[in-house]
């Protein structure tokens, strides 16, 4: 016994937590990919802020070094030009006089760019050669080179203690600040060398950029520094010498050009590059020729140095990779600091989230908890009136006290059925106690009569024909008394579902006239004539039980005759349809009324309870028939009115006789089988 | 005592009929619910045996149908209903109509018979089943006289009649009283059948003994001497 209102609860709350249940695991989901997707984005976007901001911290840095390799340059360059007049005065008288081939030399303040054009003027269309004084002059001139401190002294003060300046001279000169005391920049002049870029196309010239940024080792303790090499003429050059510079092959690559970003990668491991060649060349001696500038293959050392070859001047700016790291570091810290925190508040607004989710979750069941019976109870209140008004109904009127009109509309078909049931109960509870009660009177009516008769007699000595008499009243009765229980027994029988049929194959026509046969004497009595009307017995065969048929031909002829008027005829007619059998019984008595016609068939009624008729049917001859056509798969109906007779026709099925269908030649054939 | 049966089975009517006479009744039979109402309210009965189921009725009508109609019109003979129905609620159904009593079927005769008897004494206030009339008793039950404690033996007929003027001791029974009252509706003798059967009567209970109990008023009829008249005067 499951209770309704406990299986709906649980139900409600099984329902309400697989609805919760999916809700979470969505809502989770979700919350979670928003959450991760935000986390990600908010992620990247630090990283790449970060990324940013070491980039421009590291490019912010290059710039620093390479401009301030770039200002000591210039400084350099200015002071060394300065003393390089005051040499080249001191040494004009022991220079000899150059030939001009061509036009004015203009003299101008450049006494280099002056000597230049002397240089080139005399060789025009043919590769230019230096006069032997003045490439004197150079040599001596760059081989002393001397830097003097106060030319980068301002670098070099307290404040820029973090950085490291280094000023290599082609000569092998150097000038280290003060920071770095006994430690040296390593230094490769090739590093700025420029090669051609394809060795089978001489011709074209390589960008070689005139600085360089890099890491760096220094000294003993390997000191890991960001340097910039800045490489530059020992001599600045002006508008002629300029000019000068650019006739050189190599020289449109000299250029000067700014460049934002440190140079490639493949730069840095360049080979034998032309500035080195030169710086080499102007180092060992102008007697041997220049590298690079013949145009065959690079090994090839071309046979006369050029202008270009004057000694250049390398600047180092170098600041520890530790100050840089540094910050990098700060940078990365910083960074971990936000993811950190943004995780943090990731993971919050998750559990928030959840706790949210929680809380509701907590409510709703809350809610069905307290509301669920409620609910419950209330949805099962019109059951509850139903069942109240069910146990109310008792045997005596079978009546539900429910008149079912504010019932839930689920439950109407459910009391209407109820209704209905309890009126078929009601019914065969009436009709079953009428029945005993119709029983009872007709049993004991006969009873009464046998003990009456009997105890008269008893009453006082009687002569034998007396007694005869008093018997054959009692041995009527008791035939009449035996006619009743046995048809009372044929009705249980049916009732009880334990008769069966018999079929046989049966001619009805025979079997009517036997039945007519019977009944004639009796209605002979009445002065009432029967007549037989069938349509050849041959089509009136059929398959039935021959005693339940002739049961239901008596109980009609009989009623026939007992309701007949004195005088009257009753016809019995036999017809053969397509798919049935027809017989039909017309009398000419007394008939019926409509509403005596509703009842005749059931048990126990009689359309007049007159009793000292010819039978005793006791009202049971036409249930019984009811009983029998029914049983025989048949229908009966009646038609009657008051005062002109009563038609009675029984339909039996049959099977399409053969001869509607076959002609009379093989008709006779069977017959005669 | 003259009984109306109505009943419509013809064993029992037949039965009774016998019974009822034997024992001295005169009996009228109606065999359906017309026939009965009809004699119900044209004769006077003293008891009147009815059935419930009769045939000839309005649909759903029966016997008390009948009972109810009787007595809404006045008619206030000893009605004995006799009936199949043997519940409870049948017999109060039937009492309750108006029925004095009420015997279920199937019964046996000397009841009816019994219950008849008493209704019959009842209709003359006369409990005692012994019929008194100075040294005259008549046992109503057994049936039997006695005079001056010798018995007397008289036919039913004489019976009837001697218990008939018995019950109106005192007063006056005109001839057609004893007429209606102690012959069925086929007897076809004259009045002065009465005169006979008195005579009878006399010479079997009066002939031998003092007082002369059934007296002549002449022109009115007969009666059987009470307590307040005077006995008559020696013979001489």
């Amino acid at each position: 016994m499951r209770s309704i209102r406990q299986s709906l609860t649980l139900y409600l709350f099984v329902l309400l937590a697989a609805t919760l249940g999916v809700v979470w695991v969505v809502l989770d989901q979700f919350t979670a990919r928003i959450l991760d997707a935000r986390e990600t984005a908010d992620r990247d976007l630090i990283r790449t802020r970060h990324d940013a901001r070491s980039r421009e911290e590291l490019a912010r840095v290059d710039q620093t070094l390479l401009d301030q390799a770039r200002l000591l340059g210039k400084i350099v360059q200015e002071r060394e030009r300065e003393r390089f007049h005051t040499e080249w005065v001191r040494h004009s008288a022991a220079l000899s006089v150059v030939p001009m081939t061509f036009g004015p030399i203009p003299f101008g303040t450049n006494p280099l760019g002056q000597l230049a054009w002397t240089a080139t003027g005399n060789t025009l269309g043919t590769f230019p050669r230096f006069n032997p004084r003045l490439t004197q002059l150079l040599r001596i001139h760059f081989a002393n080179l001397p830097i003097p401190d106060e030319y980068i002294q301002h670098f070099d003060d307290e404040n820029r203690s973090v950085e490291y300046f280094q000023i290599n001279t082609a000569a092998g000169r150097d000038w280290r600040s003060s920071s770095l005391g006994t430690r040296k920049l390593p230094f490769d002049p090739t590093e700025l060398d420029g090669k051609p870029a394809d060795p089978t196309k001489p011709s074209e010239t390589v960008n070689v950029p005139d600085w360089k940024i890099g890491p760096a080792v220094i000294g003993p303790e390997n000191e890991n520094v960001r340097r910039v090499v800045y490489q530059m003429p020992h001599l600045s050059g002006t508008a002629t010498f300029g000019r000068f510079w650019s006739r050189v092959p190599s020289g449109g690559g000299r250029e000067e050009r700014k460049e934002e970003r440190p140079p490639p990668p493949g730069f840095s491991g360049s080979s034998r590059s032309l500035v080195g060649s030169w710086t080499s060349w102007a180092l060992t001696g102008i007697g041997s020729p220049p590298p690079g500038l013949s145009s065959g293959s690079p090994p090839t050392p071309p046979p006369t140095p050029t202008l270009d070859s004057l000694p250049r001047l390398y600047i180092q700016c170098a600041r520890p990779q530790a100050a840089i790291d540094a910050v990098l570091t700060r940078f990365a810290a910083e960074r971990d600091q936000e993811l950190t925190q943004l995780a943090t508040e990731i993971s919050e607004a998750r559990y928030s989230v959840r706790v949210w989710a929680a809380a509701i979750a907590l409510v709703a069941f809350l809610g069905v908890a307290l509301g669920g019976p409620v609910l419950v109870s209330r949805g099962l209140r019109p059951v509850g009136k139903l069942s109240d008004a069910v146990s109310r109904v008792s045997e005596r009127d079978f009546k539900l006290d429910h008149d079912g009109t504010d019932l839930a509309i689920e439950l109407v078909p459910i009391h209407d059925r109820l209704v209905q049931t309890l009126d078929m109960l009601q019914r065969a509870f009436s009709r079953e106690k009428q029945a005993v009660a119709d029983i009872s009177h007709e049993l004991r009516t006969p009873i009464a009569a046998l003990m009456a008769t009997i105890d008269v007699t008893l009453r006082k000595p009687r002569t034998s024909e007396q007694y005869r008499a008093t018997l054959e009243e009692c041995r009527v009765i008791s035939k009449q008394l035996g006619q009743l229980v046995e048809r009372i027994m044929t009705l249980a029988s049916l009732d009880a579902g334990n008769d069966r049929t018999m079929l046989s194959r049966t001619d009805v026509a025979d079997l009517a006239s036997g039945c007519v046969a019977v009944i004639r004497p009796l209605a002979a009595a009445n002065s009432i004539t029967v007549e037989v009307r069938a349509d050849d017995p041959m089509e009136l065969e059929l398959d039935t039980d021959p005693g339940k048929l002739r049961e239901v031909l008596m109980n009609l002829l009989h009623n026939a005759v007992e309701y007949n008027k004195p005088g009257g005829t009753i016809e019995l007619r036999a017809r053969r349809l397509p798919n049935s059998v027809v017989l039909e019984v017309q009398d000419t008595g007394i008939g019926m009324s409509a509403e005596v016609k509703d009842k005749i068939f059931e048990r126990f009624y009689r359309a007049d309870p007159s009793r000292h008729s010819t039978g005793v049917h006791a009202g049971l001859g036409l249930a019984i028939v009811r009983e029998y056509v029914t049983r025989l798969e048949g229908t009966i109906v009646v038609e009657s009115a008051p005062g002109s007779g009563s038609l009675f026709r029984v339909t039996l099925p049959a099977q399409p006789a053969a001869s509607l269908t076959t002609d009379p030649a093989d008709e006779s054939l069977t017959t005669a089988m | 005592m003259r009984v109306l049966l109505i009943e419509d089975s013809a064993p029992i009517v037949r039965a009774i009929r016998q019974g009822l006479e034997e024992e001295g009744f005169a009996v009228d039979v109606a065999v359906d619910g017309e026939e009965g109402d009809v004699k119900a309210r044209t004769t006077s009965y003293d008891v009147i045996v009815l059935d419930r189921m009769l045939p000839k009725l309005p649909d759903k009508e029966d016997g008390l149908s009948l009972l109810k109609r009787w007595r809404a019109s006045g008619i206030n003979t000893h009605v004995l209903v006799l009936t199949a129905k043997t519940s409870t609620t049948d017999k109060v159904a039937g009492l309750d109509t108006g029925a004095d009593d009420y015997l279920s079927k199937p019964f046996e005769f000397s009841e009816l018979l019994a219950r008849i008897r008493a209704l019959v004494r009842r209709g003359h206030q006369q409990k005692d089943p012994i019929l008194r009339c100075y040294d005259l008793t008549i046992d109503t039950a057994a049936r039997t006289v006695h005079r001056a404690s010798q018995a007397v033996h008289l036919t039913p007929r004489e019976y009837a009649l001697l218990e008939f003027l018995a019950f109106h001791r005192g007063k006056v029974v005109t001839r057609s009283m004893i007429w209606e009252h102690l012959y069925d509706e086929y007897d076809e003798n004259t009045s002065n059948v009465v005169d006979v059967y008195i005579r009878y009567l006399r010479n079997k209970i009066d002939k031998n003994f003092e007082p002369q109990l059934i007296l002549t008023r002449w022109g009115e009829g007969y009666m059987l001497r009470g307590d307040d008249d005077p006995p008559a005067p020696k013979k001489l």
